[in-house]
């Protein structure tokens, strides 16, 4: 069954508020390369998603440890 | 784990590398100065298809850094490069996720001291892997990875580089003017994926 407009928008409305993923959304989409999904969120004036830095500081901080070693 | 550790950056799907081209900002990968690992069926899913934004940046950009970036060579890959001799039409879903797994699951990675950050948007993935040290890998999304590069003062501001990727979304003409181009792109994926293959065989010596 083909999706309406409305049905796109609501499902990039979605992903800008990173309650889907990525991929959930390029295949409800029909297979649509990320290049795609940053054109049609640009269309409707939806920001990428940013998911929420809660949780994650911990990871953020070792990979930057990792990626830039402070010279003791 | 620190001083000693030697780091990789792997870019595991194509959604940091597409934000980052759009966003004119493919640089950044290489801002910690580590080596920069994309599976060859990610890069080849990034450039592939007509009016792909980012498409011709990345492959300029990679081939440009090929001292710093790996096209890491894949099973995955190589059979689908097969099966389309045969079939052009030829598809397979989580082509790239497919590939990305393998390069990470080689038994050559994450040896001793190895650690490896995985760059992608799909955690999904990560469920798929399977290493003996699974502590040897951190992932990140590219909004992690701009706020990190954000932290360490390397760029001004992570959610620009988000506004600039969109506003590359808004201009039609850019992703009309790749499609035009589309079988030009073709070639350029090819010539570049068989140029890291000799690289990495010895070939082109």
């Amino acid at each position: 069954m083909r999706m309406t407009s409305s049905e796109k928008t609501q499902l990039l409305e979605r992903y800008s508020r990173a309650e889907i993923s990525a991929l959930d959304l390029r295949r409800a989409l029909g297979d649509i390369g990320y290049g795609d999904v940053i054109i049609e969120l640009a269309q409707r004036n939806l920001p990428l998603p940013r998911a929420s830095q809660a949780g994650r500081e911990a990871r953020i901080a070792r990979a930057r440890e990792l990626l830039f070693p402070r010279v003791a | 784990m620190t001083n000693e550790a030697r780091i990789a950056l792997y870019v595991f799907d194509t959604g940091p590398l597409i934000t980052l081209a759009a966003a004119d900002s493919l640089d950044y990968l290489l801002y910690p100065n580590v080596t920069v690992v994309i599976p060859d069926a990610v890069f080849y899913e990034a450039t592939r298809e007509a009016g792909k934004l980012g498409a011709q940046p990345i492959i300029d950009w990679v081939k440009a850094n090929h001292a710093k970036v790996e096209l890491a060579v894949t099973n995955t890959y190589l059979n689908f490069e097969a099966a389309r001799q045969t079939r052009p039409e030829a598809r397979v879903a989580n082509l790239g996720e497919q590939a990305a797994v393998e390069v990470i699951e080689e038994p050559a990675r994450l040896q001793e001291n190895e650690v490896a950050v995985l760059l992608c948007e799909e955690t999904a993935i990560l469920k798929r892997i399977q290493v003996n040290q699974p502590d040897k890998i951190v992932q990140l999304s590219t909004m992690d990875f701009l706020k990190l590069l954000e932290q360490e003062r390397r760029i001004q501001s992570a959610d620009a580089v988000f506004d600039r990727a969109l506003a590359a979304g808004r201009n039609p003409s850019r992703a009309e003017k790749f499609s035009q181009h589309d079988p030009e792109i073709r070639d350029a994926v090819r010539e570049t994926l068989e140029l890291f293959k000799k690289r990495d065989t010895g070939l082109d010596r």
